[in-house]
């Protein structure tokens, strides 16, 4: 035989030799168990592997069967059946006796649903809804505006005019300096009140007054006595007065944003010392009065430019001292 | 050492009421398949006590998950496969604790016990010939990588057709043969190479 029939017998040998293992388990094809009984009949080296191999077999086959301890069973019921009582145990303890557990569980659960819908509810941050002033109060406010208008010419002679909505209960600080020159002063309705100290009028005395303006300048005179800056001082400073609030006077400021803008102010004003003495909400703007010290004004004005464009001029004069009422009306820019 | 399984008949009540809680119904069936288990496990491991360990250990598993067990296949079959998984396990770890204590995982034979423990049986008195011969099959089983191990065990000393060793080791037919030619090509040289002449 020649080399490569060496090699090509070789090749053959080691694929029937692969195959030997299903022929010895009678599981090949009809025509490979064929071709390999005809290699077999020619080949003593195959014929020789499948002989090993079928005793290989039979000596592994042979290995006795080895008998378990004899406490293997009763080792493994013992671990079963703790498992089995462990999960009844746990099923027992959650829900036996029935008529008495079922019932509690059941009242802890809808306790313990309340308590949480009760701490969610609380945990929720408070959001403050502001209201806009009803038609009503509007109503009144304006009305009020048109009143002073109607009843107080006189005091335009200064240039100024301060009006006061009738929800105004006591007198804030923040004086304008009012001279009454004439006695048309005393036509001023018992229902109004004027928020503003005023010097002792030196010209028209007091018994030609009417009951009413007399009652009027004493109100004045209790206001400039509590809100002055110091007893005895000089009448308080005059009021800024707006560009477009009205009669009132202060400043408006124009912001992107109106209730971060409110905060910001209303901070502003506690950093300068001021205070707050009311704040509202109307559908396009909101207005903060407050109390400051005249010399801060500057200083207010300069940090409201920060948020946003500022109209309304508030100049001290000599005369001005001591604290005044600030309005400051926050609109949305345009 | 071809095993007569159960037929699956007989198995499916015992599996119904286990899935019911029924603790008398899984001893039967642990009596039933203790021995096969046992000697699958035995083979596999290759130590009696590891056996005894894979075996209790496999049969909690059958337990707890008997609910899963879907009865379409065979339950013997479905126990095997928590047999040789749990072999596996057992053996990884039997090989880890071994490597750290520096021993060879090529040298099973002498870290294992040496003999197969006597049987119960009145005809286990074998001539001294014999004897050695299963000494000397079980060492060069020992020999075999583990996945050779198993398919004879199943094949040879269990009985399984390549089918359902397939199904138990989840791997295809073709492999099992293969592997099965391969493990007893290495046996076959194994056996000649301490016997001279098989």
């Amino acid at each position: 035989m020649s080399e490569k029939e060496n090699g090509e017998a070789v090749t053959d040998c080691g694929k029937i030799q692969e195959r030997l293992s299903e022929y010895l388990e009678r599981t090949t094809s009809s025509k490979e168990t064929a071709a390999i009984q005809e290699h077999l009949r020619s080949c003593r080296r195959c014929s020789e592997y499948l002989a090993d191999l079928e005793r290989t077999v039979e000596h592994v086959k042979s290995l006795e069967e080895v008998e378990p301890p004899a406490w293997l069973t009763q080792k493994v019921m013992a671990r079963v059946k703790a498992e089995a009582e462990q999960n009844k145990g746990i099923f027992r303890k959650l829900f036996y006796p029935l008529r008495v557990k079922l019932p509690i569980e059941a009242a802890a659960g809808v306790l313990i649903t309340i308590a949480t819908i009760y701490i969610f509810k609380t945990v929720q941050p408070e959001t403050k809804f502001v209201q806009a002033p009803s038609e009503e109060t509007r109503q009144i406010i304006l009305h009020e505006k048109g009143k002073e208008t109607e009843k107080q010419p006189g005091l335009e002679a200064g240039g100024r005019k301060e009006a006061v909505s009738e929800s105004e209960k006591k007198s804030v600080a923040g004086r304008d300096r009012a001279f009454v020159p004439d006695r048309s002063r005393a036509a001023i309705s018992k229902d109004e009140k004027v928020s503003s100290g005023v010097r002792k009028p030196e010209v028209i005395g007091r018994a030609e007054l009417s009951r009413d303006a007399a009652q009027i300048e004493d109100q004045k005179e209790k206001d400039l006595m509590q809100f002055s800056a110091s007893p005895g001082s000089p009448a308080p400073v005059a009021k800024t007065r707006a560009g477009k609030i009205g009669e009132k006077a202060g400043l408006t400021i124009y912001v992107p944003d109106l209730s971060s803008a409110r905060n910001r102010i209303e901070d502003i004003i506690r950093e300068i010392g001021g205070s707050i003495t009311r704040s509202e909400s109307f559908e396009i703007k909101q207005v903060i009065t407050a109390e400051i010290e005249w010399g801060k004004m500057n200083e207010l004005k300069e940090k409201l430019k920060l948020l946003g464009e500022v109209k309304g001029e508030a100049k001290p004069t000599s005369r001005m001292r001591g604290s005044i009422r600030v309005e400051i009306a926050i609109e949305e820019t345009p | 050492m071809n095993e007569k399984r159960t037929g699956a008949d007989e198995d499916a009540d015992l599996v119904s009421s286990c899935k019911k809680g029924d603790t008398d119904a899984f001893e039967t069936l642990v009596k039933r398949h203790q021995k096969r288990m046992f000697n699958a496990a035995y083979r596999i491991a290759g130590d009696y006590n590891e056996a005894s360990e894979i075996v209790q250990d496999a049969f909690i598993s059958a337990y707890k998950n008997i609910r899963k067990f879907r009865e379409k296949a065979k339950f013997s079959t479905w126990l095997y496969t928590i047999v040789v998984n749990t072999s596996r396990n057992h053996l990884r770890q039997l090989n880890i604790r071994r490597s750290r204590e520096g021993l060879s995982l090529d040298d099973p034979i002498s870290a294992r016990e040496g003999n197969d423990p006597v049987s119960d049986s009145p005809s286990a008195f074998d001539k001294l010939e014999q004897k050695e011969m299963r000494q000397m099959v079980r060492q060069c089983m020992d020999t075999l990588g583990s996945e050779f191990r198993e398919v004879v065990v199943l094949r040879d000393i269990s009985g399984f057709s390549y089918e359902e060793i397939s199904d138990i080791l989840k791997i295809p037919q073709g492999t099992v043969k293969s592997r099965i030619f391969r493990a007893r090509d290495d046996l076959r040289r194994c056996l000649k190479k301490k016997m001279g002449k098989l």
